[in-house]
């Protein structure tokens, strides 16, 4: 059997060999002289590049996270606050001891006295306007009494009350208690001053009264903001001229924009009937200077 | 161009438009106006509580009071201030504390206030009822 002859090995072509080495020795000189690294740094820029956008869009993500988390965390509390009230307005009655309280006639009269007698609870602006004039005659009588003092009794529960009179259906809670609050206060020679004894006091207005009507077309109100809208869009004017922009009005002051200022431009426009009735009322105000504005030490 | 002004400065203002439009009020203002602009500017107030910015509350009743020619006693005004703060009970931590301090400061002046607002949270329990 012949052998076969060995081939010789082939050699490596010399002008790639030549390069290889050529392209070592020039890589070597460049990383002596500093080069091959500038060379590299196109490319390593475009690789930290590369990273720094992941990197950001990491930490986009985490911050979206944490904003979410955070939103989670607000909504949770929000809503603990919510369901708080929520229990407390629909919870058992608890047993209080101030349902036991029995009142005197005087107390009933009271009660009933607030709840039908003088409120402006289910009247139209008409009426309400009439009661409000009738009232101003009495206290106008009243002043130009020879001796204000006039016994209690003959007073239908006094100035310390007026609130109870017409405020009740505009701000029920504050004014009725501060009148209540008032009003226990005369009677704590009386022995009645307690809270239990207010409080049992607010039941029986509650149960003579139907229900109550805080704001609608029919109120006193639209008469009184007539007046109060120009006056408003001055102080606005005002604000604006501090540097506050609109932006700012409508977004950050909650106050300038709520259901009060809405229903001040409605009762402005003069086809609205308390325009009429407000001539009526305007006989018993009397007009003031400007005054100026003043925001020093508010808070 | 936006101007960022602090809430504390927008806060200021907004307070001063009201009373500067209840001092120019022509004639009587009527004391259920008043409540009812107080009862505006719950939303204000309660951010005031979030953002944890002080209101001297009787200081503030005293010039609503002021500007209504004290047709309105400032004892009631700043009654009805603080009546548009949330009940104490159902809050926690800083807000809670908020409330507290408000009524305690007010107390120094009307020390009355504390029962009064004992008495609103006692009605609203009982209205709800």
């Amino acid at each position: 059997m012949e052998l076969r002859k060995k081939e010789p090995a082939r050699e490596t072509q010399w002008p790639v060999r030549r390069d290889k080495e050529e392209a070592l020795r020039m890589t070597l000189k460049e990383l002596r002289n500093g080069q091959a690294i500038n060379r590299a740094e196109p490319r390593n820029r475009q690789n930290m590049r590369r990273l720094d956008v992941s990197a950001r869009r990491l930490n986009q993500i985490r911050t979206q996270e944490n904003v979410a988390q955070q939103n989670r965390v607000y909504q949770a509390r929000e809503n603990q606050k919510i369901n708080n009230i929520k229990r407390n307005l629909t919870g058992p009655k608890s047993s209080n001891s101030t349902t036991n309280i029995n009142l005197d006639e005087r107390s009933l009269e009271f009660a009933n006295f607030i709840a039908t007698q003088e409120s402006l609870e289910g009247l139209t602006l008409e009426q309400a306007v009439e009661r409000r004039l009738e009232n101003l005659e009495q206290e106008k009588a009243r002043a130009n009494a020879p001796d204000p003092s006039v016994e209690f009794s003959k007073i239908p529960f006094a100035n310390e009350l007026r609130m109870a009179q017409y405020l009740d259906i505009l701000a029920v809670n504050p004014s009725l208690i501060f009148a209540s609050y008032e009003f226990k206060e005369v009677l704590a020679q009386q022995g009645q001053n307690s809270l239990e004894w207010v409080v049992a006091l607010w039941r029986e207005i509650n149960k003579k009264r139907k229900k109550f009507k805080y704001f609608s077309e029919d109120d006193l109100m639209e008469v009184l903001v007539i007046q109060f809208y120009p006056i408003l869009l001055s102080a606005i004017t005002k604000v604006l001229s501090r540097g506050v922009t609109e932006d700012v009005i409508s977004s950050e002051m909650p106050s300038y924009n709520g259901e009060l200022v809405q229903l001040m431009r409605q009762a402005a426009a003069e086809d609205h009937p308390a325009h009429a009735i407000l001539e009526q009322v305007k006989e018993y105000t009397q007009f003031s200077g400007d005054v100026a504005w003043d925001d020093s030490d508010l808070i | 161009m936006k101007k960022n002004i602090p809430f504390k400065e927008i806060l200021k203002i907004e307070l001063e438009g009201w009373c500067y439009g209840i001092s120019n009020y022509p004639g009587e203002i009527h004391a259920g106006l008043i409540h009812r602009i107080i009862q505006e500017l719950q939303g204000t107030i309660c951010r005031a509580m979030e953002e944890d910015v002080e209101i001297d509350f009787v200081k503030l009743g005293t010039k609503i009071a002021q500007a209504s020619r004290y047709m309105v006693d400032e004892r009631e005004v700043t009654f009805s201030l603080l009546c548009q703060l949330p009940n104490p009970n159902y809050l926690d931590g800083k807000e809670q504390q908020y409330v507290r301090r408000a009524i305690q400061k007010a107390c120094e002046t009307f020390p009355e206030i504390e029962q009064m607002m004992e008495l609103k949270w006692k009605f609203d329990e009982e209205a709800v009822e």
